[in-house]
């Protein structure tokens, strides 16, 4: 293989990423299984574009919240007045992360008390302004801030085969573990006990621990329940029966309704299971992202102690500082 | 979108209809979004900028010549705030930190490297490249939105994937 011709041959996988290699663009495709070099950079393409991707699922709570911000101050705004100014927040130190002040509440440092203030929050509001009844995120963190434990399965796929799947334990007053796999090895590891957190990557030799932020929360984030603030809509012929159990069934899709995701919600309102699908070029639906959740499985209690590989030296951060 | 559909919410936004305006919020706000992540490259101001942008837009929603293209006059009023931003920063941002924030979640330490990568982007890269996640993959609607035509944002979007990659190959995050 020549240099020139894997030079172009990279050039035109730069312009495939985000899809695949037609089936007509055979030569490609033999150059592709010959060349061990095309070969890594199509596959680390690949890789970039599914980070790339959960990383943009990952902001959806973001624009959620955007909406609501504007929508708000809209609702602020008498009838030919002017429209108030949002809040500006401080420049962002060297560019660096600009955390939301409802963060920094106090009473929210506490993972437990938080989520339990926003369930109180959210029946509070529900009882004052006599909605009829809670919304989807008010019962879904309501549920949340009642589970005991938490097995947590979310995996990314690819041409049919799992990509990235990440694995959670959690059991109320033991803390939260978390292990990340990408091409069959674990490539990331985060434990917090409620006392400190863990973060070890596959391959480093040092190792982080900081003060907890709360094993709840860690569980809240990853299951993405900012996203139930948004304007879900109910399906019941995706609705499912698990084990005699009978699951909701509710679906959310992108401004372009190229993406959707579905989630059920069992009866006691616990998000149970998802699915993400993308709309493909023959007009179908694939699923790429799949999450599922059990609440009712006690986990190795040893899954919460730090026992990381002797050559990693762990080193202490305090993100205060 | 439907077309006539915007260009209906546009007309009832420019004869006070709020409800029609939350309509546009909610079609445009991740478009927005990525407008302002893509040129500040920082998400936390990226999110004020953008319920900025959109206020804006409301109030200034009479001003809007062609009620059929909504999409790029919102991204240009989005693009405009953004210079100022940058203006008022005097230096450009710095990369966003590489490393976990032991404070985040599992998965945003993924994404921090991701970001950190983003941040070091030339923003005519990382717009584009960012608008093709939040808007349908279309290299179509992407041109229209940023005034542009669809050659140009495919070779962007092939010119940024390519230095992603270096600078995630730099940064050991394969």
């Amino acid at each position: 293989m020549t240099r020139s011709s894997c030079k172009q041959v990279q050039e035109q996988l730069l312009d495939m990423a985000g899809s695949s290699v037609p089936r007509e663009a055979r030569a490609l495709q033999e150059h592709l299984d010959s060349c061990p070099a095309c070969k890594a950079y199509w596959a680390a393409l690949c890789a970039d574009d599914a980070l790339l991707r959960d990383c943009i699922d990952a902001l959806q709570p973001a624009v959620a919240r955007i909406e609501d911000g504007v929508m708000r101050r809209l609702a602020q705004v008498p009838p030919e007045a002017g429209v108030p100014a949002p809040p500006r927040a401080a420049p962002a130190a060297a560019g660096g992360a600009v955390r939301t002040h409802l963060l920094r509440l106090p009473l929210l440092r506490n993972p437990r008390t938080g989520i339990a203030a926003a369930a109180v929050l959210a029946l509070g509001l529900y009882l004052l302004l006599g909605r009829g009844r809670a919304t989807l995120y008010d019962q879904v963190m309501g549920a949340l801030g009642e589970v005991q434990t938490v097995h947590f399965v979310d995996a990314a796929i690819r041409d049919g085969r799992w990509a990235k799947r990440v694995e959670l334990w959690y059991k109320q007053d033991a803390g939260v573990a978390a292990t990340v796999w990408q091409g069959g090895q674990v490539t990331f590891q985060r434990i917090d006990n409620g006392e400190h957190a863990w973060i070890v990557a596959a391959g480093s030799e040092l190792g982080q621990r900081s003060p907890s932020t709360g094993a709840l929360r860690v569980v809240a984030d990853l299951l993405q329940t900012g996203l139930f603030t948004r304007d879900f809509v109910r399906v019941p012929r995706e609705d499912k029966a698990v084990e005699g159990m009978p699951w909701r069934a509710y679906s959310l899709s992108n401004g372009t309704g190229t993406v959707r995701l579905l989630a059920w919600l069992d009866e006691a309102s616990r998000v149970r299971a998802w699915e993400k699908r993308r709309l493909v070029k023959d007009g179908g639906w694939e699923t790429y992202r799949t999450g599922t959740i059990e609440y009712d499985v006690t986990p190795d209690p040893t899954l919460f102690q730090p026992d990381f590989a002797p050559d990693v030296n762990i080193v202490d951060v305090d993100p205060a500082r | 979108m439907d077309l006539e559909v915007e260009k209906a919410l546009v007309a009832s936004c420019r004869n006070g209809d709020r409800g029609a305006y939350a309509e546009l919020v909610k079609l445009h706000a991740g478009r927005v979004f990525a407008i302002c992540f893509g040129m500040l490259g920082n998400r936390h101001d990226a999110e004020d900028m953008a319920q900025q942008t959109l206020l804006k837009g409301f109030m200034q929603i009479q001003g809007i010549r062609d009620s059929g293209h909504f999409a790029p006059w919102i991204a240009r009023i989005a693009r405009n705030l953004c210079i100022d931003v940058i203006r008022q920063r005097k230096r450009p941002a710095a990369p966003a930190a590489g490393v976990a924030d032991p404070g985040a979640r599992t998965e945003e330490w993924e994404y921090g490297r991701l970001e950190g990568a983003l941040a070091q982007l030339s923003s005519d890269y990382r717009v584009p490249l960012l608008l093709f996640y939040f808007d349908g993959h279309s290299t179509k609607s992407i041109a229209a939105t940023l005034g542009t035509t669809q050659a140009a944002i495919q070779a962007r979007l092939s010119r940024g994937r390519k230095q992603l990659r270096k600078l995630l190959k730099a940064e050991g995050a394969e």
